[in-house]
């Protein structure tokens, strides 16, 4: 006896036994069982149609991303630092590498994608277009958290349908290139923002901050919130001739206490009286971070000139007090002006210290070039240290540089005896550690020299200086 | 089989193996040797106990042994053996076998080029073996014949308690019916649970695992695919039940497959014994490796092999079990490498699953003939008339291109035919939407191909 396998019968059947319902569905001297396995194997002779060829997705265009792919070797060795068991994609290596790849101006192999998958997610901002555009077809959620590269990019129309995070993003760019533009955008925005964000608004302003700005500042010390006016007063201290900035000049001076000292050679020595907060007495770090606003925007000539002295005068009185002596020099080095930063050496002799690390992380990301080299210069000094820092030290030096050392003073850390004996001695997490934590900071024409020191103490930092001597040289 | 880094972090069980391996200084081997055919390698080790650990490594497959308690495989001395050999094997010198190694190689089954003749003086390892030894004197006829007989009645009482199993499946499947399929969808992993278990008590234990599986390679399809996926498994599964019952009146063939898909198994010994089965030599490439673990704690390992034949292309399918207690990952194999090997299949309606008889040495390169959709398609529905219960079936594909269509995902279409890729590997297949494919090689179950490698634009495309 034949079964009805026509369409209209096996969804009249399949209906029933989706409810419950075959016995009274089934063909005559059919059991339920027999007819099951009929109506499946019919089933399995079926095969999905075909979508129709109006709803095919175009291929993306070939001209979508020019850059060339990543040589074999590099795309074995990435996808050995970041698709293998350890295949972590949040410390500095993963940064590191992810800024290679992007000043190379080539990219991930497409089929590299899926088990590249977290790095790529990681470091959306430094892919191309083409590996934003699989990422976001993957992970639609991650299209938010993306550089606008599909949406429509933020200008000043719809400036104020943006987030906050690209508002923020948009205008702090705008304030580096015109900076009265920025200020129009700002006072535009200001009134349908929240405390917080215009707390952050204002904070712009301190780019490139100017007397253009004081006719707006001292329109925002009136705002409703005090959080908001207590921002725009001390931006408005920063700019001379206001009132704001004289006073902050005179609680500068009853902060410094100057005193004589020496016998022989007799000087005057600055240092900062006791903080009023008692824990920053033992935390010269966070003495510093609280101290740093005394003197922000203050010009070192001005303070000088609280004192009768002259700046060097001041330097020179200032290196042994760790705390003044970090927010002098970080004044200097963003005034930019002729004072010679090796006054400042006293300050810096012996081990890299918290204060000078964090004074580091502050202005490496504002400098370039050869300011950038000076102050490494100045500050960084493998020789001159008698032990290894510990390892998050060069984490959040890498952090704040984005890049590796210079050539030469990743040559002297190298080089010097507290990288050598810590290679030495030691357990192994420790030197694990800290050759990952060096890795990303030393620059590729020293790769071969570092692998001769790491190569059995982490498999990760050597693959990441074998995924850079992969490149071509001139990409690097 | 060559070793490569990648493939020794392959097999790592963790990350904390591979840097213990690594951090082996090469002081702590006080032994490094080979054979002089080079089919296996091995060394001695000082770890913490007094006396060093003695770690042996088969060169072509990378079995390996160590003398340590580690409850990891491979340990971190096995690891670390493999590493140094794949960074300096001329530090390993060539030396007469000792015997702590001969008798290892011997115990493993799968032929190494270049071991030792077994001792047929010394015991042999298995009891599947010990069973297979002639008899040594008349006196032991009686024992053997007692033992036959007793091999018999367990027999017996086993096809008996399967068919009981299965009038109780039956049940089950007809209850599953009355109530409505609809609803077993949402309560299919609690109730093939219990239906397993008994299953596993009628000593039917591959037809056991297949219903134990049913529930999430439903869960893995489109809510809208499950419940036709639900009606097809359980329909399949009366439709096996049916054919053991039957199964004198199946062809010889068939007849294996349908025991084997109930929970029969064949001695892998007595398989590469065995002149009548089908055998293919020549050269292999690994096309697929899939590893998952089993709900009776067991990893399955599966490795795809493909090979060119007389213009035609051989698949074939190495599966292996290991408990996921011991850490074991995956296949030892990369998709893509190649080597020459004899294969045996196990008899089939559709011979597929097979194991190496014999190993060669690595090949550089094998290339697959490739045909065009249609005719894959119609090939796969011949086989499956022959077998119904036909699972995965590999097929290389020329002239087709990967398609993505909006709500029906990535297909591969080849003029008017096309097959959906499989829904779990959507995201993994999307970039050879964009390149042009020479050839695809994947895995085709009637219903979605899940691709596994591929030529393409811009070079071989292998399933991650």
């Amino acid at each position: 006896m034949t079964m009805d396998f026509s369409r209209p019968a096996l969804a009249r059947m399949r209906q029933a036994m989706l409810l419950g319902l075959a016995h009274n569905a089934l063909p005559k001297g059919r059991d339920a069982l027999t007819t099951l396995s009929l109506v499946a194997a019919r089933r399995r002779c079926d095969r999905l149609a075909l979508p129709s060829s109006d709803s095919a997705i175009a291929r993306a265009p070939d001209g979508i991303d020019r850059a060339g792919l990543l040589p074999e070797a590099a795309r074995a060795a990435l996808l050995r630092l970041f698709a293998g068991k350890d295949g972590k994609s949040s410390d500095s290596i993963a940064a590191a590498t992810a800024r290679v790849i992007k000043s190379s101006g080539l990219k991930v192999h497409p089929f590299d994608y899926a088990r590249l998958e977290g790095f790529i997610a990681q470091f959306a901002g430094d892919m191309g277009p083409q590996e934003r555009t699989w990422l976001t077809a993957v992970r639609p959620a991650s299209k938010l958290a993306l550089p606008s590269y599909d949406d429509a990019p933020v200008d000043e129309h719809n400036l104020a349908q943006a987030g906050k995070a690209q508002k923020l993003s948009f205008l702090r760019a705008l304030r580096q290139r015109d900076p009265a533009k920025a200020v129009s955008l700002i006072k535009q925005v200001l009134p349908h923002e929240s405390a917080g964000t215009r707390v952050e608004l204002i904070g712009l302003l301190g780019i490139g901050l100017g007397d253009s700005d004081r006719s707006f500042l001292e329109e925002v010390v009136t705002d409703r919130a005090q959080s908001v006016r207590e921002a725009a007063l001390m931006l408005l201290a920063r700019l001379p001739g206001t009132s704001a900035h004289d006073q902050k000049l005179a609680q500068l001076k009853d902060r410094i206490e100057a005193k004589k000292a020496g016998l022989l050679r007799r000087r005057v020595v600055f240092s900062l009286r006791s903080s009023p907060k008692p824990q920053t007495a033992f935390d010269p770090l966070q003495g510093l971070n609280e101290s740093t606003e005394w003197v922000e925007g203050l010009p070192l000539a001005e303070i000088a000139g609280l004192f009768g002295v002259t700046v060097d005068e001041l330097i020179a009185g200032s290196v042994e007090s760790p705390v003044l002596g970090h927010l002098l020099l970080r004044q200097a080095v963003l005034e930019a002006g002729p004072v010679d930063l090796k006054t400042f050496a006293p300050l810096l002799a012996g081990d890299l210290g918290h204060l000078t690390l964090a004074i580091l992380s502050d202005l490496l990301p504002r400098l370039a070039g050869e300011g950038r080299r000076a102050l490494l210069a100045l500050a960084f000094r493998p020789g001159g240290w008698s032990s290894l820092p510990s390892y998050p030290v060069f984490a959040s030096l890498h952090a704040a540089l984005g890049e590796a050392l210079p050539h030469e003073i990743a040559a002297e850390l190298l080089q010097s005896s507290p990288w050598r004996e810590a290679m030495r001695g030691g357990n192994d997490d420790m030197r694990g550690r800290w050759a990952e934590a060096l890795a990303p900071l030393i620059p590729r024409p020293l790769s071969e020299r570092f692998l001769t020191d790491v190569e059995t103490v982490s498999r990760r930092a050597a693959l990441y200086h074998r995924f850079l001597l992969t490149l071509p040289e001139t990409r690097t | 089989m060559a070793i490569s880094l990648d493939k020794i972090e392959a097999m790592a069980p963790d990350q904390s193996s591979l840097s213990a391996a690594t951090k082996i200084k090469p002081q702590a081997w006080s032994v490094l040797a080979r054979n002089a055919s080079g089919g296996f390698a091995w060394g001695e080790c000082q770890g913490s106990g007094s006396t060093p650990y003695r770690v042996t490594l088969t060169l072509e497959d990378l079995g390996y042994k160590c003398s340590c308690p580690s409850r990891k495989f491979p340990c971190k001395h096995s690891l670390a053996l493999m590493l140094v050999y794949a960074k300096a094997p001329q530090s390993f010198a060539e030396t007469a076998v000792p015997d702590w190694v001969s008798e290892w190689v011997v115990r493993r089954r799968v032929k190494t080029p270049g071991k030792p003749e077994a001792d047929k003086s010394k015991p042999k390892a298995s009891l599947a073996a010990v069973a297979q030894d002639e008899p040594e004197s008349p006196g032991d006829e009686k024992a053997q014949l007692r033992a036959a007989q007793q091999r018999e009645r367990i027999k017996a009482e086993r096809e008996t308690s399967i068919r009981a199993g299965l009038d109780e499946l039956d049940l089950w499947i007809t209850d599953r019916l009355n109530r409505g399929i609809a609803g077993f969808v949402g309560d299919a992993a609690q109730q093939c649970r219990i239906a397993a278990q008994r299953l596993v008590d009628a000593k039917a234990p591959a037809l056991a695992a297949r219903i134990d599986s049913l529930p999430s390679e439903i869960l893995a399809l489109p809510e809208r695919a499950r419940a036709d996926a639900a009606i097809e498994a359980l329909g399949s599964i009366h439709l096996l039940a049916e054919a053991y019952r039957r199964q004198d009146h199946l062809p010889e063939a068939l007849r294996h497959d349908i025991r084997r898909l109930i929970g029969w198994t064949q001695e892998r010994q007595s398989l590469l014994d065995d002149a009548q089965a089908s055998r293919a030599k020549g050269d292999w490439i690994v096309i697929a490796t899939h590893s998952e673990i089993q709900p009776d704690k067991l990893r399955r390992i599966e490795t795809w092999l493909a090979s060119a034949d007389k213009g035609e292309a051989r698949y074939a399918v190495l599966i292996d079990f290991v408990p996921v207690a011991t850490g074991g990952q995956g296949s030892p194999y990369l998709p893509g490498e190649c080597f020459a090997a004899e294969l045996v299949f196990y008899p089939s309606a559709v011979p597929l699953r097979a194991l190496i008889a014999e190993r060669g040495g690595a090949k550089d390169e094998v290339r697959l003939p490739a045909r065009r959709l249609a005719e894959a398609l119609r090939d796969y529905d011949d086989l499956r008339a022959l077998h119904p219960w036909l699972g995965q079936v590999p097929m290389t594909l020329s002239g087709a291109d990967a398609v993505h269509f909006s709500g029906s995902g990535l297909w591969l279409v080849d003029g008017e035919e096309g097959v959906a890729l499989h829904p779990s590997q959507q995201d993994d297949v999307r970039v050879l939407a964009d390149v042009s494919l020479t050839d695809i090689t994947g895995l085709w179950n009637g219903r979605y191909f899940t691709a596994a490698m591929a030529e393409t634009s811009l070079g071989r495309w292998i399933r991650s």
